[in-house]
């Protein structure tokens, strides 16, 4: 299994996609080693990544995921990660060749949304739920991705059907993944 | 009624797809078989603008070698199940992962991923078809091999045995994957292992350089077809040339698509430029350097071509953008830019730009990289001009005379525009033909729009047939219709192949319209 989660997301970043997709990981206590793709929801939320690519709504979103895992003010165990630096290879590496369960949790545009959902589907991962969204930019579209950051960590969907509807608004996607 | 499965084969009962379950479970091990909800939706992630429920796989099996594939085609016929293969699954707007019929099972081959060999005096590669084409280029540059790559757009992710086998092209001299192929390895319908090629020959070594064998020819028809599972493919490689000169034309008019073709036909048909040359339309360049219709109007609908001169204006792009490159010696090089820009002198529009000149500037970045076989996903910012995930490649296919390119493309710009989307295009130069390749983008999360493009679709189809125009390639919902477009004849022949190979019609029923 991590053989291929390490393919494909060198992939990703080798093409630069990755490259506005900030990302970081935190945890909320040690995570257990399990090379199991079908780890519980339970096990992987013990570790989250929350992805996000570049748009308006990013700190919004890392804030409600960061909420939702007891860090309202504080920093994720690791800062989301800028730009395809040597240090972003790094870390993504790092994910790439453990086997812990992790819950990844995005909001994305819709080219990295294809992406992460086709890297979930090589690494034989579950995806728990994913829709289309067109959120604005206003103070509404900040709340929305706020809530909807926490609303995925904590598995609950009523968040993410409320973005809904808003015809003239940027595309997203939001997903909720175990891998 | 309900089903504690997602979807069960056409005329299977659930009782009797348990029993298949519990068959695949004990072939290929517990975790290698796959029917939840949670791990079946990413393999229903289609783009077309067809409900996803038709696409609905009911299983998902996976395969690590060949015995575990005749293993499948052996329970398959057993309980007469259709089994829809894939290698990498990344044919996005083709299809993608999903099978063509609700309730096929999902055969995928990603774990069957090695690199078997590669030659570098002669050449050739011979991979699994789980091998993407970033792994290849791991491994060329890990052992410092001189070899280059040809692969399309996805390239990263995607891979050579997917590709080549939907006839798929890419932007170097060796475009024309399936020209390229050389061998293969098939499962057949009875669970029979066959070579293509030399590779029936006992102690054979030219399995991977010579590719007519004896008799008949038998690649091609397992492309784009339904008639055996590829295990193993051959194909060659270009060695990397001592010079690479990557350089665009940049046009300004959209009446200009007519005079480029003329101009490079030429230049092409007699290898001055070897490679696969594009040339695509502002739009398609825009989004794939990270413009998003957003930024620029609100207003649903089709783009004004006020907004497509202001991006080009904002973006530096042209009406059309034209990339090519030179290979070879410096002296061979040299010789073979004096032609081109002296042809461009002569026709007195198009606006070179180098590779010194462009720098790191996108989107000519990718473009030289794709030309030079380097991999990237620069292409999937096309994903992001409209947003809402629909996507369904219109590729029509026409001689490369000037004149058929404007036609087609005025035609589809009609088209698209009075279904209120955009001409998202390239043109894709053959030696002697043009794959016309339209992104038809749309907002898959509104129903009114998905049945724009589905209309829209549908028009473009019947109206370039009423010319003339067939596509080479067509996303799952719409091959049966596009089977109709190379007439009946053709039709019964692969029927009648079909059940000669495949009597229980168990492999991938539908591919390209192909039933039993």
């Amino acid at each position: 299994m991590s053989n291929d989660r390490r393919f494909v997301l060198k992939g990703l970043a080798a093409a630069g996609l990755l490259a506005a997709m900030p990302w970081a990981q935190a945890s909320t206590s040690a995570a257990t080693p399990l090379a199991d793709a079908n780890a519980s929801v339970a096990e992987a939320a013990a570790r989250v990544t929350p992805l996000v690519s570049g748009g308006a709504l990013d700190a919004a979103f890392l804030a409600g995921v960061r909420k939702a895992m007891g860090q309202p003010t504080g920093a994720l165990v690791n800062p989301p990660l800028q730009g395809l630096e040597a240090a972003t290879y790094q870390q993504l590496n790092q994910l790439l060749n453990d086997d812990t369960p992790t819950l990844l949790v995005g909001l994305l545009d819709d080219a990295a949304a294809i992406l992460v959902l086709d890297l979930v589907r090589t690494a034989g991962g579950r995806v728990l739920s994913v829709e289309q969204h067109r959120i604005g930019q206003g103070s509404a579209g900040q709340q929305w991705a706020g809530a909807l950051g926490q609303a995925l960590v904590a598995g609950a969907g009523a968040a993410v059907a409320a973005g809904r509807g808003q015809e003239n608004g940027n595309a997203y996607v939001a997903l909720r993944c175990v891998i | 009624m309900t089903s504690k499965y997602q979807a069960l084969p056409k005329g299977v009962s659930e009782a009797r797809f348990d029993a298949a379950i519990k068959k695949f479970s004990a072939a290929l091990g517990a975790d290698q078989v796959l029917t939840s909800a949670e791990h079946l939706r990413p393999y229903t992630k289609v783009m077309m603008a067809v409900p996803d429920a038709r696409h609905q796989p009911s299983a998902v099996v996976t395969a690590t070698s060949v015995e575990q594939v005749q293993a499948v085609v052996k329970i398959c016929n057993e309980y007469k199940i259709p089994v829809w293969t894939i290698s990498t699954g990344r044919n996005f707007g083709y299809g993608s992962a999903a099978p063509v019929e609700r309730g096929q099972i999902v055969l995928d081959l990603k774990k069957m991923n090695k690199i078997l060999h590669i030659d570098p005096e002669l050449c050739t590669a011979l991979v699994e078809p789980g091998v993407t084409y970033q792994m290849l280029y791991d491994y060329i540059e890990e052992h410092k091999l001189p070899l280059m790559l040809s692969f399309s757009a996805p390239s990263a992710i995607a891979g050579p045995v997917g590709n080549t086998m939907d006839r798929g092209v890419g932007y170097t001299p060796y475009g024309e994957h399936f020209l390229m192929q050389c061998g293969m390895e098939l499962v057949l319908a009875n669970g029979d292992v066959l070579r293509t090629g030399m590779g029936g020959v006992k102690g054979d070594k030219a399995w991977q350089v010579f590719k007519w064998g004896y008799g008949p020819t038998l690649d091609g028809m397992f492309t784009q077809s339904n008639y055996g599972i590829c295990t193993k493919m051959g194909f060659w490689l270009m060695p990397k040339p001592p010079v690479f000169k990557p350089f665009e034309i940049k046009f300004d008019h959209e009446a200009d698509i007519n005079e480029i073709v003329e101009m490079l036909r030429p230049l092409r048909i007699a290898n001055i430029i070897p490679n696969a040359v594009v040339i695509a339309g502002t739009l398609w360049e825009a989004a794939t350097c990270g413009v998003r219709r957003s930024d620029y109007i609100t207003e649903p609908g089709a783009t004004p071509d006020s907004v497509l001169a202001q991006i080009r204006k904002d973006k530096h792009l042209g009406a059309w953008n034209v990339y090519c490159a030179l290979y070879g010696s410096p002296e061979q090089v040299e010789v073979n830019w004096k032609i081109v820009t002296e042809t461009i002198k002569r026709a007195g529009k198009g606006k070179i730009v180098t590779q010194e000149e462009a720098g790191d500037t996108q989107p000519f970045k990718y473009r030289a990289q794709l030309m030079s076989g380097v991999p990237n996903l620069q292409e999937f910012g096309l994903y992001n001009w409209r947003g809402g995930g629909g996507s369904m490649w219109f590729a029509p296919v026409s001689q490369a005379r000037g004149s058929e390119c404007d036609k087609q493309y005025a035609l589809a710009k009609k088209i698209l525009n009075k279904h209120g989307l955009d001409y998202v295009g390239e043109f894709i130069v053959g030696w002697r033909d043009m794959h016309h390749v339209i992104d038809v983008l749309y907002d898959r999360s509104s129903e009114e729009e998905t049945k724009r493009a589905n209309a829209c679709f549908n028009e473009l189809l019947d109206e370039f047939e009423q010319e003339g125009y067939a596509v080479y390639r067509v996303n799952t919902a719409f091959q049966e219709r596009v089977a109709n477009s190379y007439g009946p004849v053709k039709r019964s022949v692969e029927r009648k192949i079909k059940r000669a190979l495949d009597p229980n019609g168990i492999l991938s029923p539908g591919k390209s319209g192909i039933n039993i």
